[in-house]
């Protein structure tokens, strides 16, 4: 499918944008975790990955919700993120994860749910890149299994839910008129007497 | 000449460069159609200027008229457009109109999507830049530029695209006073120069309409009310520009000279009447009032560099203040500091005898109140209703206080109609209202306002303005930063320039303007007493030499 | 953030140098012994000292926020994780060898991948790096301007995002960590960012900017031998490292 101009555009300034408030939730991030742990602090997930289920709604292409959270965490990563290089890598992984949700749906379908299990795969994908990357395999069992668990429903209500939530608020004010959100809905009339003269 | 037989007249003698014939176009989220049946053609070389009230369509018809709809923005067109291929356009918003960082970069982009080979290119960006007035290095970042800097920027972009047309979507409107006058007078420039076809929507007249050949008026429902010599619709439409919210011209079609050397010319007369009754106000003894906020060697730095130094003064309870300044002089940064959002550097503010860093966010925020220049930052709620209701939450009022005290708020402001709204849907004049409203729920006793009439039309303005002279009037403080030297003559008890990090003036506007300091061009019945005052101490000189 | 200093490592071509940078961190990705962590880390500062144009004075300011976060990062290893030899117990904290070890070596990377992103972003210029994913990677004209034009928002967002806090400091908001909280601030913002882009897409379009290859370039990066030297030479040298405090 071909990308519109102002649909790239649209992608890569939303992804700033929630790279910015990313980087906002990070440093709220530090000193809760430094008390309970990640696997307590872990009920912070969600936002990080709300890029991808916001911009994936809005324009409803392939490659959507992955090139939105890469964005976001390379964004994160070049305005001062701590996590620094891996900021980037877990929002590959994440941006995989949110895209293979919409992809199972071959990309017709937004709803709700599908909204919120991009939400929850992308919670089971960072713990993937986690293991991989950061040791997490030297974690127990059990906290694994609790830090998967609060992931997966994390990502479905502060990443899928409440991205839902916020575009829909903010396709009530008409600013989302001209992206697919809204024209796919249309029925675009046949009525073509226009003329253009150059 | 009547309407319709100009109309006719242009229909059948051109080869038309530009226009369109029985468009109409409707936005597929509106059941209204924005556009109805219009019929407009626009010549080779012509400076057409198109008038109309918010709403009427009128960027919708550049927009036509530049080939961005349907292409680029979809919507639902019906009739036949006649447009050129090689366009120029010019947004209002400075900063969206670049995607670059360095000046050349984004002259460049322009060459670049013509194709032009890379060896033609920096001669190229040097030609533009000397073209529109820039003498910086090309080199220098965008970001570093001012708002009028930026917009000559853009017209350089667009000049080097060698466009058959530009035109101009309220291109000052996001631009001071006095860079505004630069740049009309650049575009001035530009027209006499290249004698290319201009479309322009504007709403403040004053710099454009003197060069126009033709102005095109629409109402409400975007219908054409007038089209023809700026003058002569200027006469005879005065009601309907008004009423579309038009900034009106202050001289023309009159001209200056006229003006200064005919003390019985209309306009003479009013100008002196108003310098009259300035001057009247200013020497009105007041009765002592004590201060509400004391500066003391107050100094405030941004990012490690200072702003301001010295910073000592004080503002009376119910004194009307304007902070004006040229840009990065300081002022929003010395607003905020006022409403302890900055911590100064050195010194100390006392509000109400109370050093400000000692006072409690709840206290402090329910006697002062801070109006944004963006006023959708501000927002936090759903509905008008809850957003203007959500201060009063924070105190423990009854609902039925809370409600009775804000459908009054709504009432005054003229908001009441939109309660159930959500804040983003409502126009810009009424964002800014709504945003002023939330900020004296609690009856604040002092309000500060950065740059409350920044893109508004005449009558948006002028009701806020009205406004809020009531509420001085009840006796509320007021602190405001403006470029609007208009206002602060009309409406200040006091005027405080900021110049070169320190305190240049404070005192009463009517002797600021007299002994215009500052550099800054005083509003017009200053300059025609001094000019008045000039001739006659010219004609004396004269006199005594010839005898 | 990405503009480029005048030292040797600024000419060096963006892509090639972005590949070699991620290698880089792959190679201390894989290791897990912090005195081998620690060395990479030296290395690349060493790297930068001689031909990254960094001074010594520049790095301690930029690196020392990010203190506390490796301390941070080093307790919750250390505290949290699996060992078997414990050190110190308390309530749920608990401390053995092996997460002590553990600790140092995931906080060294961390610091390593700071580092090594910091060689990046402050020898490079953004415009050259997007026009060299043009040119050497094939990255479509529509993306890589997208891009810039997405990135020059930064700092007006920035700007915008404390006019938000601020506003709501005076309005008495205070929720922080909630997600009314969170969708207060990014409703404005995302709303505003929006309709910023769509103007912004509209001004590009309008100046003819197709999103085709069929244009002609201002700036033009080229591969040269010393692009691939500096390739080359960092990635051996990071071998050899790695093989000789590995085995020591």
């Amino acid at each position: 499918m071909n990308w519109k101009i102002k649909e790239v555009i649209l992608l890569v300034v939303l992804s700033v944008a929630c790279g910015i408030l990313y980087l906002g939730w990070s440093t709220l991030w530090i000193p809760i975790s430094a008390l309970v742990g990640p696997v307590g602090a872990g009920f912070m997930f969600g936002i990080w990955v709300i890029a991808s289920p916001i911009v994936a709604y809005i324009i409803q292409k392939p490659g959507a919700a992955f090139i939105a959270e890469v964005a976001a965490a390379a964004v994160e990563l070049l305005t001062g993120s701590h996590f620094g290089l891996s900021a980037l890598l877990v929002g590959i992984f994440q941006g995989i994860g949110a895209e293979i949700a919409f992809a199972l749906f071959r990309y017709k379908k937004y709803n709700p749910s599908v909204l919120m299990l991009s939400g929850a795969i992308a919670g089971i994908f960072n713990i993937i890149y986690n293991m991989v990357a950061n040791g997490f395999s030297y974690y127990t069992t059990t906290a694994l299994v609790t830090t998967l668990i609060i992931n997966i429903i994390s990502g479905m209500l502060l990443g899928g839910l409440l991205g839902k939530l916020i575009v829909d608020v903010i396709a009530k004010t008409g600013a989302l008129d001209q992206y697919a959100i809204r024209t796919s809905a249309r029925t675009k009339d046949d009525k073509n007497d226009f003329v253009v003269r150059m | 000449m009547l309407l319709e037989q100009a109309q006719e007249q242009r229909m059948i003698r051109m080869t038309s460069l530009l226009g369109c014939k029985d468009l109409s176009v409707r936005f597929y989220n509106q059941k209204k159609q924005v556009l109805d049946h219009i019929d407009i053609t626009i010549q080779d070389g012509e400076k057409v200027l198109i008038l109309g009230p918010s709403g009427c369509g009128k960027s919708t018809l550049l927009s036509v008229l530049a080939g961005i709809i349907p292409e680029h923005m979809e919507a639902e067109v019906s009739g036949e457009v006649t447009r050129k291929k090689r366009v120029g356009v010019m947004f209002q918003d400075p900063d969206a109109q670049f995607c670059m960082k360095h000046v050349n970069e984004e002259i460049a982009f322009s060459l670049e999507n013509r194709k032009i080979p890379r060896e033609k290119m920096d001669e190229e960006i040097v030609k533009m830049l000397k073209m529109v007035g820039l003498s910086i290095d090309p080199d220098t970042p965008i970001q570093t530029l001012s708002g009028g800097m930026k917009q000559r920027l853009a017209l350089a972009c667009l000049l080097a695209l060698e466009p058959d047309v530009l035109f101009f979507d309220e291109p000052t409107a996001q631009i001071d006073p006095a860079s505004r006058k630069d740049i009309f007078a650049l575009l001035q420039q530009t027209s006499k120069r290249t004698k290319k076809t201009m479309v322009f929507v504007e709403h403040v007249l004053d710099g454009c309409i003197e060069w126009m050949d033709r102005l095109i008026l629409l109402d409400k429902n975007s219908h054409i009310i007038a089209d023809g010599i700026p003058k002569e619709i200027l006469l005879s439409y005065k009601e309907e520009m008004e009423e579309a919210g038009i900034w009106r011209p202050k001289v023309y079609p009159a001209k200056w000279e006229e003006v200064v050397h005919n003390p019985s010319h209309p306009l003479n007369g009013e100008l002196t009447q108003r310098y009259k009754s300035r001057k009247l106000r200013a020497s009105c003894k007041k009765a002592e009032i004590e201060p509400i906020i004391v500066s003391k060697n107050a100094a405030l730095a941004y990012k490690r560099t200072s702003v301001l130094n010295n910073i000592n003064g004080s503002i009376l309870r119910g004194e009307w203040v304007a902070i004006i300044g040229k840009n990065g002089s300081g002022k929003s940064t010395f607003l905020k500091a006022l409403a302890n959002l900055i911590k100064l550097k050195s010194g100390d503010i006392l509000l109400k005898g109370k050093s400000i860093s000692k006072w409690a966010d709840k206290d402090l925020y329910s006697m002062l109140g801070f109006v944004f220049q963006n006023p959708e930052l501000q927002f936090i709620n759903d509905t008008v209703f809850e957003e203007v209701a959500f201060s009063a939450r924070q105190y423990n009022f009854s609902e039925e206080e809370i409600s009775a005290k804000t459908t009054k708020l709504l009432k005054e402001f003229g908001l009441a109609e939109y309660v159930d709204l959500h804040p983003f849907m409502l126009s810009f004049g009424q964002k800014r209202r709504l945003s002023v409203a939330t900020m004296l729920l609690l009856d604040q006793e002092i309000l500060l306002l950065d740059e409350p009439t920044f893109g508004q039309d005449e009558k948006s303005a002028k009701q806020l303005l009205h406004l809020l002279k009531r509420r001085q009037e009840e006796g509320t403080t007021i602190v405001m930063v403006t470029h609007d030297m208009d206002i602060v003559d009309q409406y200040a008890d006091r005027v405080i320039l900021f110049e070169d990090k320190e305190i240049a003036y404070n005192g009463h506007p009517y002797f600021f303007f007299r002994n215009k300091k500052g550099g800054i061009i005083p509003p017009l019945h200053y300059q025609l007493i001094e000019e008045q005052g000039d001739r006659y101490a010219n004609e004396q000189s004269v006199l005594s030499v010839s005898h | 953030m990405l503009t480029s200093n005048q030292s040797y490592l600024s000419v060096i071509n963006p892509a090639v140098k972005l590949i070699t940078h991620i290698l880089l961190m792959i190679m201390l990705m894989s290791l897990d012994d912090p005195l081998t962590t620690f060395c990479l880390w030296i290395f690349v500062i060493i790297i930068g000292i001689s031909i990254g144009g960094w001074r010594l004075v520049y790095l301690l300011k930029v690196l020392l926020p990010y203190t506390f976060f490796f301390v941070l990062i080093f307790w919750m290893m250390a505290a949290f994780g699996k060992g078997e030899n414990v050190l110190f117990h308390w309530v749920w904290f608990r401390v053995t060898e092996e997460s002590v070890k553990n600790g140092f070596n995931i906080s060294l990377r961390m610091l390593g991948f700071v580092t090594i992103g910091l060689l990046f972003t402050s020898t490079t210029d953004i415009n050259k790096l997007m026009m060299s994913l043009i040119h050497q990677f094939k990255l479509s004209p529509k993306w890589a301007y997208g891009f810039l034009a997405g990135f020059r928002c930064i700092p007006l967002f920035q700007e915008e995002l404390s006019q938000i806090k601020a506003a709501h400091r005076i309005r008495g908001y205070r929720n922080y960590g909630s997600w009314k909280a969170f969708s207060r601030y990014a409703v404005p913002l995302l709303t505003t960012a929006i309709r910023r882009s769509e103007r912004m897409a509209i001004a590009m379009v309008a100046r003819g900017f197709t999103g085709t290859k069929e244009r002609t370039y201002y700036i033009k990066p080229t591969v040269s031998k010393w692009d691939y030297g500096y390739l080359i030479a960092t990635l051996l040298i990071a071998g050899v490292i790695i093989l000789f405090v590995g085995s020591y």
